[in-house]
């Protein structure tokens, strides 16, 4: 039977995370399926757990100098009740799993478990979401593209835990944040897209367009950004098909059990046009 | 391990797993047979319950994860006024055919209620959005949930 660490601070946990060879628990909705048993036979993990979700050190939440910063043991329903989270986050938070998900899941465990399908994991990319991670002898910062590396694959060493999480909190004139699936709730994507634009006097000052379960990592489509950034509005329209070019090319998604990867290179491309040619006008 | 929780308003201290579920603490060890298993893996909301007032599934809860929590089953919740409340709503709106997936979508309606005390009817629907059932089709567990908020006026 493995064995279980429950430490009291994180310190404490740091020092268990350096001497033993641990699967770190956080909110465990991923880990509880992953490792599911019979029923009534306990999970089945195969390494010693260390249980973090508890640590308060792991459960600020603060606002400095434009930056969101929160613990890695806050939940997605802490971030929705925080006063400092933007009216535009919490609207697509509430898209996440479903209430009862959303009360013990951690936006640091869905960035560990780095699922291609992570559904806050668009947000995270395009925002520009950096990750501290600490180990008993060290600290550093790690942003969320680098941090993951393929799927259910980071750049973790196996003596840290991610403490922090940190987010430029800024205001944005659009944010569109799609999912696809077979249900509204709970359901793993097929295809999600979220994108954040900052439109002034017509112009596009700012653009971030990332694509979720389209390749063995979100998709951040930088040379679409490009293209669309300092453009006037209304002559965007002319250069759709350039940028759904550069979508299509750029996004590798694969046929498994949830779609295929022709659904998803059009519903893809399909959603970013309905944000260009739809939301964009408004 | 040795866990200590509270459960239906009463201390109480358990020797089992680390990991062992919820769901199973409740259903096998404590004999607390309202919390049913339904997928097993979060999408049903059949093993529903309250932690520190909050819904939760209880097949994704460690019971590691538990240490000085506070969890409400529906065996406790049936004593209060506002359960009398979402009873009615639900009898008389027929929100109940074979009724395994009731006690997850009391639960479900408390947790709405006690964080909105007058939900509208789209409210009410992202409230049990974690919820399956296969027999009503939901517009009468909506329309029950919409009553009970009448019927218990005050008490949320």
């Amino acid at each position: 039977m493995v064995k279980a660490y429950r430490p009291t601070s994180l310190s404490e946990a740091l020092l268990i995370r350096k001497y033993h060879d641990v699967i770190i628990f956080n909110g465990g909705t991923d880990l509880m399926v992953k490792y599911r048993n019979w029923t009534s036979v306990a999970p089945n993990f195969p390494k010693d757990v260390l249980y973090i979700g508890h640590l308060d050190e792991l459960k600020h939440i603060d606002e400095k100098s434009d930056n969101l910063i929160f613990g890695s043991a806050v939940t997605y329903a802490q971030l929705l009740k925080h006063q400092h989270i933007s009216h535009d986050l919490k609207n697509l938070i509430e898209q996440i799993g479903s209430i009862a998900i959303r009360n013990i899941g951690t936006l640091a465990g869905n960035a560990c478990n780095a699922s291609p399908a992570g559904d806050i994991l668009p947000v995270l990319y395009a925002l520009n979401a950096n990750l501290t991670l600490k180990s008993a002898d060290h600290s550093r910062v790690v942003a969320i593209h680098d941090f993951i590396e393929g799927p259910g694959k980071t750049n973790l060493r196996s003596d840290e835990i991610v403490t922090e999480i940190t987010l430029k909190n800024q205001t944005f004139s659009h944010t569109f944040y799609r999912k696809v699936g077979t249900r509204k709730a709970n359901a793993i994507s097929k295809v999600s897209v979220f994108i954040v634009a900052d439109v002034r006097d017509g112009r596009m000052e700012d653009i971030r367009i990332t694509i979720g379960a389209c390749g063995p990592k979100v998709v951040r489509v930088y040379e679409a950004e490009q293209l669309l950034k300092g453009k006037i509005v209304v002559e965007i329209q002319n250069i759709i098909s350039e940028v759904l070019n550069i979508v299509a090319n750029k996004i590798t998604p694969i046929d498994d059990v949830r779609s295929t990867q022709e659904y998803r290179t059009k519903v893809a491309c399909n959603l970013i046009e309905t944000f260009l040619v739809k939301e964009l006008i408004l | 391990m040795m866990i200590n929780f509270i459960l239906n308003g009463s201390s109480i201290s358990i020797d089992v797993e680390h990991s062992r579920r919820l769901l199973d603490v409740l259903r096998d060890d404590l004999k607390l047979t309202s919390v049913k298993e339904g997928c097993g893996e979060g999408e049903c909301g059949s093993c529903a319950v309250l932690l520190n007032g909050q819904l939760i599934n209880s097949c994704l809860i460690a019971a590691a994860t538990l240490e000085g929590q506070e969890v409400v089953t529906l065996e406790g919740y049936r004593l209060t006024k506002r359960f009398e409340a979402i009873k009615e709503g639900f009898e008389s709106c027929g929100s109940v055919q074979c009724g395994f997936c009731t006690p997850g979508f009391v639960m479900a309606a408390e947790a709405l209620l006690s964080s909105n005390r007058d939900p509208t009817e789209d409210e009410v629907i992202k409230g049990i959005e974690g919820n399956l059932c296969r027999c009503t089709g939901y517009q009468m567990i909506v329309a029950g949930i919409l009553k009970a908020k009448e019927i218990g006026k005050g008490l949320w």
